[in-house]
């Protein structure tokens, strides 16, 4: 499933909008004006306590694709997340989007949105109470509450309680909040985890019209099948070492599957 | 000012939040009408719903991972932090008036300065709030230096008007400054 439009020049830390409109553009034909963040990491690396978490990853993500970020439980994947978040702090190297760490964005809401685990909401608040604050925070119009809860598909329960909801409704909750700003980047941990099959479905298609309007989308997991009918670009990790990365086609490779690749590469099953 | 409401709709949309309240009101009305002495019940009882106030205000950020969601939308750590506080004072000031108010009405004894001292607790509480993220420790320490440890060093040592639980302003804002601080530089610095 190849994106409908070519892929943007990339510069290491640089913002990429290009328009096709302007005067004097020399954009060929065929470019399209892009929303999307880049997604720069650049030699990360974390220790906790004496244990090394993170081994000078670096890797990119791109505007107007989708790109997975691959590997076992515990090899890291998370960790990099939160550090490219702010919300944790990389012992050494630069995570950046646009060129920026992510407490310096001007406009965090608009910019990027995350889905991390679990809804990220108080149990004891409302759904509704929940994206209201959001809301608020990010400088976003009241109204814009009920259309994440309906494109969601929560409108119905935003009165409930959080802690009434189910894994799936907590996941759409979160994915709710991350959508306010609509922004041009998403993130998301393991964004398949306690969705139904229409759940995965949807997403999946929601996640590549995303990309196809040009925004950027970096979603770590560990199911193969999910990630090969969705995904752009790949990269593998193990251990807090990057072992793999290119476009899907490129780390598959001669291994036949994303997820003969998948294992040859994490050392199999262990 | 975007942040300062949505840590005032955190605030007041946090059933906890209104039942500490509430029952802060309740419990003035009881005492005030049974107690024969009124500055004995406004500074016993009602000052441990003033901790729980400003406890939970902190401590309810790091419950079902909502700090990740607040640190995505607010990533600016200091903003964030004095927003927090900002809106807790908001809250705070109105509670503790409408406290001692009631106080004053039911018994006929004015004790306005409990209002201040309320204000400054709750304030306190948060920070501490902030260092231990958690609720229980948080909870268990802060009932045992107000309620047994300070109680107990009040009468016998001779800086005692400087100790944090003075109710006179002039120690009790250094000391919430201190407190406060403190917060912010963890609040700052700690991954998330």
């Amino acid at each position: 499933m190849p994106p409908p439009f070519q892929n943007p020049p990339t510069g290491r830390g640089q913002g990429v909008v290009l328009r096709s409109d302007g005067p004097g553009s020399d954009v060929p034909a065929g470019w399209i004006a892009l929303a999307g963040g880049m997604l720069s990491i650049h030699e990360v690396t974390k220790r906790r306590g004496s244990r090394e978490i993170l081994s000078g990853l670096s890797f990119e993500a791109r505007p107007g694709r989708v790109t997975a970020f691959l590997g076992p439980n515990g090899a890291g994947k998370t960790s990099t997340l939160r550090i490219l978040l702010g919300l944790d702090t990389a012992t050494s190297g630069t995570a950046l989007i646009d060129g920026v760490p992510f407490a310096r964005l001007a406009d965090p809401v608009r910019k990027v949105g995350a889905v991390l685990e679990g809804s990220g909401a108080h149990r004891s608040r409302t759904g509704r109470a929940h994206l209201r604050w959001v809301a608020a925070a990010g400088g976003v119009p009241r109204a814009r509450v009920d259309e994440v809860l309906e494109l969601v598909g929560l409108a119905d329960d935003s009165r409930r309680r959080v802690r009434s909801y189910s894994l799936g409704m907590g996941r759409r909750l979160g994915l709710a909040a991350a959508l306010l700003g609509d922004p041009d980047v998403l993130v998301l941990d393991e964004p398949v985890n306690g969705l139904d099959p229409e759940g995965i479905r949807w997403i999946r298609t929601f996640l590549r019209d995303r990309a196809a309007s040009g925004r950027t989308v970096l979603l770590s997991s560990h199911f193969l099948g999910e990630v090969a009918a969705t995904v752009d670009d790949v990269v593998v990790i193990d251990r807090g070492r990057i072992v793999a990365q290119g476009s899907l086609s490129e780390v598959v490779g001669d291994h036949g599957s994303i997820e003969n690749a998948y294992f040859a590469l994490t050392g199999g099953a262990r | 000012m975007n942040l300062l409401r949505a840590e005032l709709l955190k605030l007041a949309t946090l059933p906890a939040i209104r039942f500490t309240v509430i029952g802060t009101w309740a419990v003035t009305v009881l005492l005030s009408a049974a107690a024969p002495d009124v500055s004995t019940a406004l500074y016993g009882p009602l000052l441990a719903g003033f901790l729980i106030l400003g406890l939970i205000a902190a401590t309810s950020e790091y419950q079902g991972g909502q700090i990740r969601t607040t640190l995505v939308a607010a990533p600016r750590r200091v903003t964030t932090y004095v927003a927090k506080v900002g809106a807790l004072v908001v809250i705070t000031l109105p509670a503790a008036a409408v406290t001692v108010a009631l106080g004053t009405i039911v018994s006929g004894e004015s004790e306005a300065k409990a209002a201040g001292y309320f204000a400054f607790t709750t304030v306190i509480a948060h920070a501490v709030g902030s260092l231990t993220r958690r609720t229980l420790p948080a909870l268990v320490g802060l009932l045992a230096y107000y309620f047994i440890v300070g109680p107990l060093l009040q009468p016998r040592v001779p800086f005692a008007k400087y100790l944090l639980d003075s109710p006179d302003w002039f120690v009790a804002l250094p000391w919430t400054a201190v407190a406060t601080s403190l917060g912010l530089l963890a609040f700052r610095s700690r991954d998330a």
